[in-house]
């Protein structure tokens, strides 16, 4: 069973949120990950970029699947996990601490309130699987 | 029950790559020098020589026999590939494409040089026709995608120059995923329709869609039979309801070779269809190409069809443009080698033998099916035709065992896997399309395999993690080429 | 007919195991109707005009044969012909090794344990294209070299951020641009054509006037062009924004034996067309695109990529990689509908330039060089010049023969083909105009007579 920690917020296209005032930081769900199989490549935006709610950020690829990142919140990327871009394995590892993608200074921190809850989120995966 | 293994032990060299072979100074092939002054360019000469291998015509032979002998072919055995079509490859047919006067042939020849090719090509395009129940085809497209994006285009055209142009296509969630793509390229956008649990295509969805996008909407592409084999008994409703708001039918012909003299989509309302001569009519894979996917189509959308056209008069053939033509989708004519295989194929068989083609295909499938049915979960309970598809289900369910492991697997029995996970619809889709050019015998050896493999799962001999293990290299590494990728000998991305 | 395997017996037999009574069982699904109008006709002209039973292989080679022979071909017919296919001559071991069963009847290797065979044979063939070009990648090859440009047109449309315009040399082949624009029809896109000087070649201010105008996202450049004459790819790419790639199509591959690859002026994306390096013209084709370009590119390159891994065994081995941007995974997002490559025929290409071999590749690039050079002299001696002298050429050129219509019936006459008139392709200005290509199986003699008819 896919974990899926307290303390974030999620999507329904499975990106986990931590809001820490009004920098989030912002990456694939266990479940997401184990849906992909080995991930072989992640695309992200640069630091200085924005990214939109909703709008397609970046995308994760592996062997067999690919799928676009949207954002769950909108605001400016002042950091991206470099280490990650280089071994995308990471975020099959970790994909709630190592595998981070990216931090984000959010302009309006009430972006994370229509993102799910940790339970709202275990009952969605639940029906999906 | 005896255990079935095809796999033996057999001398099959090691072998690098031919550029390993080389050695600086060795001549291999010697072209006819011409009795003239030799020169080289003075402007824009080439500084550095590319290197390429220095092998003599042994070395050449041995290494590519040798490569040969790694490779799983319709020759060596049973390619039950869904969707495929591996049916035996005629070896007559690649005597006559060999003939020089096929092969030799300049397509910027005058008509009255080439008849012969330009004969042929008119005949092939009025039998692909014929099959079809369609009233005009053109060859040109090199393969099945493009053949897709050709009839696509075609519609484009007609609705542009009948009162505008659509913007969607309504594609079934069961089909090939070039159906999508060829959307794309042609301008459209794809909105997938659900398919029903039974495998049809629902009236009631494409109703709904159709009060939902109205004209906006150009086309339904389907594929009949389907891509779980099941002949889709709604089609001429669909297609009256499309024809009522000036829609199109296109249907991916990908899997005709269930239904050759068995039902023609020109009686169930197509408009515009693609061939693959590389399935249907015997054309041979090559490793991947070539192909040709010929287009065939109604009256109305064959003022469209690509330039040149090859018409007939008094017995002489020549070429005509279309002013109204979308273009070209190849260079050329298309892919002429091809046609020549695919005519030589129709011929051989004629009208009568064509239909026997699909009649044995659809009942070796079924045969294979019944086989199979008591260890893997059908992925669907409809009648199927020339091919079945099952899931995973039982194997996860009582073993965790997915398909991809038993597809592994049987390859250390002998044989090619089937088409896995495609299509969608199925959780862990195993197609299955044996073609009638498999005996009865082949066919119980291929169903021995496999139930020799569910059986040992579910006595829990064996999850098969590790399969293959008989094969000529063991299981590749797919994660790690994708994740550095080296992509010729001189790219050491590591 | 070809009998198929199953006997009456089996068919009983069948039917059984099915658990049905007849084969109409089995297709009842499809509504009667259709079953009962599913019959067709196939006529291939009296007495032929309804075959059913179809034909024995001896009645097919005698069907076939008389259908090829009504085709002309050297060495009974000379010919002239080029304008993107070539003649050319083919080792025996290339027929015979792409017959083997192993590599003629297998399939795309999906399944990489047991396809090591074409995957590394493609490997190697990636492995030429990139040393023969000069760029770092290349995919496992394309239909032809008109569509693996339309490929590259439309690779350069999804890695600009801004405009989606192209701009196509008006001397790049009519059946690459034909292609490329209805590969683009699908989406509103500004083409636009870039004139050529009175050399033949790239019109310099042109392609600047349209480069301002249209900012496009690249220009496709022909080298050789149609003509047959090299461009100044350094001077066309110093013209060019950075926004803009330089896409340069290679018609004629085995131009690269003796001319400087468009890797070393800068392009970024060279395609073009490899049948001339093992393959017979077969009337247009099945030929072999190729498509090689930038390291940075990578995940954007359409068609199949082979890659070199290893297997559970620590062994190296080659598979199909990076499958995730065709169109069995994205859909509708993919980078292409390419749903091949022409196996086959990469193949052929592949054995034919390990026999032919880094000598014998320049020694065919320096024939075929030397061949039109002494055409060209032997013409002028009769007065029959090139249309555009100032350039530089490799194995074909346009040439302005007075009366040209006159001459080429008296070619004909003669068994010979001595070129492609250019009226139709190129308008009014070329009258007289004859695009003439050797090839190596021409020799002197061959040559003395075509100026000796031409020069009557």
């Amino acid at each position: 069973m896919a974990s899926v920690p307290s303390g974030l917020n999620y999507t329904k296209e499975h990106e986990w949120v931590l809001m820490e005032d009004n920098i989030a930081t912002i990456g694939i769900t266990d479940f997401a990950q184990e849906s992909l199989g080995d991930v072989t490549y992640i695309q992200l935006p640069k630091e200085g970029e924005t990214i939109s709610k909703n709008d397609p950020f970046g995308v994760v690829e592996s062997v067999k699947a690919v799928s676009d990142l949207y954002a769950p919140v909108s605001g400016r990327v002042i950091e991206v996990n470099q280490p990650l871009l280089d071994a995308p394995e990471l975020v099959n590892q970790d994909p709630y601490t190592d595998g981070w993608m990216l931090k984000v200074e959010v302009k309006d921190p009430s972006d994370v309130e229509d993102l799910m809850e940790p339970k709202e989120y275990k009952d969605y995966i639940e029906e999906k699987g | 029950m005896n255990e079935i293994n095809k796999t033996t032990t057999s001398i099959s060299l090691k072998e690098d790559t031919i550029f390993d072979r080389s050695s600086s100074g060795r001549i291999g092939f010697e072209l006819p020098a011409p009795k003239i002054p030799l020169k080289r360019p003075e402007v824009f000469s080439r500084n550095k020589a590319a290197e390429l291998p220095e092998v003599s015509e042994l070395q050449v032979v041995r290494h590519f026999t040798r490569l040969s002998t790694w490779n799983y072919a319709i020759d060596l055995g049973t390619f039950p590939l869904g969707s495929c079509t591996m049916k035996y490859n005629p070896r007559i047919n690649e005597e006559l494409a060999a003939l020089p006067g096929f092969s030799d042939v300049h397509p910027e020849l005058p008509a009255e040089l080439c008849q012969g090719a330009l004969k042929l090509i008119y005949l092939l395009e009025r039998a692909l026709a014929n099959i079809s129940g369609l009233d005009a085809c053109t060859v040109q497209p090199a393969a099945g995608a493009v053949g897709e994006f050709t009839g696509l285009t075609l519609i484009r055209a007609f609705h542009e120059k009948h009162g505008g142009h659509r913007k969607y296509v309504l594609i079934p969630d069961s089909a090939h995923g070039t159906n999508p793509a060829s959307c794309i390229l042609a301008g459209y956008e794809a909105i997938p329709l659900k398919v029903g649990k039974d495998g049809y295509m629902s009236v009631e969805l494409v109703e709904e869609a159709i009060s939902k996008y109205g004209r906006d909407i150009a086309a339904l592409m389907t594929t009949n039979p389907n891509t779980l084999g099941v002949f889709e008994r709604n089609i001429s409703q669909i297609a009256e309801l499309l024809h009522g708001i000036g829609a199109q039918l296109c249907m991916d012909g990908a899997n005709m070779n269930a239904i050759l003299g068995i039902a023609k989509p020109g009686d169930m309302g197509v408009d515009v269809m693609q061939y693959n001569l590389h399935k249907t009519f015997s054309t041979p894979h090559g490793g991947g190409g070539p192909g040709a996917g010929p287009v065939a189509c109604r009256a109305h959308l064959a003022p469209f069809l690509p330039n040149p056209r090859v018409v007939e008069k008094n017995g002489f053939y020549h070429l005509e443009y279309l002013p109204d033509s979308i273009g070209k989708v190849k260079g050329a004519f298309g892919n002429f080698g091809v046609m020549v295989r695919a005519l030589a194929y129709i011929m051989n068989h004629g009208s009568s033998g064509l239909r026997l083609v699909s009649k044995n295909a659809v009942i070796n499938a079924n045969y294979l099916r019944c086989r199979l049915q008591k260890h893997y979960k059908l992925g669907t309970q409809t009648p199927h035709f020339h091919e079945c598809v099952f899931s995973d289900s039982k194997q996860i369910e009582e073993n965790n065992v997915k398909t991809i492991q038993i597809a592994k697997a049987l390859m250390d029995y002998g044989y090619h896997p089937p088409t896995v996970y495609f299509p969608l619809t199925v959780p862990g889709a195993m197609l299955i399309e044996p073609t009638e050019t498999e005996s009865l015998q082949e066919l119980d050896e291929l169903a021995d395999a496999f139930i020799a493999i569910a059986k040992k799962i579910e006595s829990k001999e064996d999850t098969f993690e590790k399969s293959p293990v008989k094969t000529f290299v063991g299981k590749v590494d797919e994660v790690g080429a994708a994740r550095k990728p080296v992509l010729s000998l001189d790219d050491r991305a590591l | 007919m070809p009998s198929l395997p199953l006997t009456p017996e089996e068919e009983k037999k069948a039917y059984q195991t099915i658990g049905v009574q007849s084969f109409d069982d089995l297709i009842a699904t499809i509504p009667p109707r259709i079953r009962e109008s599913a019959q067709f006709k196939l006529d291939f002209g009296a007495p032929l005009d309804d075959l059913t039973s179809g034909l024995t292989e001896h009645e097919l080679r005698d069907f076939f044969s008389k259908l090829a022979s009504q085709n002309r071909t050297a060495p009974e017919t000379l010919h002239f012909l080029g304008g993107g296919i070539y003649d050319n001559i083919v080792p025996a071991i290339v027929n015979q090794l792409a017959l083997r069963g192993e590599f003629l009847t297998c399939y795309t290797p999906y399944q990489p344990e047991i396809s090591q065979g074409t995957l590394q044979a493609v490997f190697e063939f990636q492995t030429l294209m990139c040393r023969i070009t000069g760029m770092p990648l290349s995919n496992a090859s394309m239909y032809d070299g008109p569509t693996a440009t339309a490929e590259a047109v439309l690779m350069a449309q999804r890695l600009s951020t801004g405009s989606k315009n192209i701009l196509l040399a008006s001397n790049l082949s009519m059946e690459y641009r034909a292609v490329i624009r209805t590969f683009l029809s699908g989406h509103k896109t500004q083409i636009d054509e870039v004139l050529f000087d009175d050399k033949g070649l790239l019109d310099l201010n042109h392609l600047s006037k349209l480069t301002q105008a249209s900012d496009p996202c690249a220009v496709v450049v022909s080298y050789p062009n149609y003509f047959g004459s090299l461009e100044d790819l350094a001077k066309i790419k110093s013209q060019l924004p950075s926004s803009c790639l330089l896409i340069v199509a290679v018609p004629d591959l085995s131009a690269l034996s003796v001319f400087e690859p468009p890797s070393s002026f800068g392009a970024d994306i060279v395609t073009g067309e490899a049948q001339q390096l093992g393959t017979p013209m077969l009337f247009g084709g099945p030929h072999v695109g190729f498509f090689t370009t930038r390291k940075e590119y990578l995940r954007q390159l359409p068609g199949r990529i082979v890659g070199e891994t290893k297997d559970s065994r620590g062994e190296r081995c080659f598979t199909l990689t990076l499958s995730t941007r065709e169109q069995h995974i994205r859909r509708d997002k993919a980078t292409s509908n390419i749903c091949t490559n022409q196996g086959l025929i990469a193949l052929r290409t592949t054995i034919y330039l390990s026999f032919l071999g880094k000598q014998g590749f320049q020694k065919l690039g320096e024939y075929n060089f030397s061949l039109l050079d002494y055409l060209k002299d032997n013409l002028k001696s009769r007065n029959i010049h090139l249309k555009y002298p100032g350039a530089q050429y490799y194995r074909e050129a346009v040439f302005e023969v007075p009366e040209l219509d006159k001459k080429f019936q008296q070619c004909l006459a003669k068994n010979i083909v001595p070129g492609i008139k250019l009226r139709e392709k190129f308008g009014p200005a070329f009258e007289n105009s004859l695009l003439v290509t050797v090839n190596p199986k021409h020799s002197r003699e061959h040559l003395d007579l075509l100026t000796e008819v031409l020069g009557s």
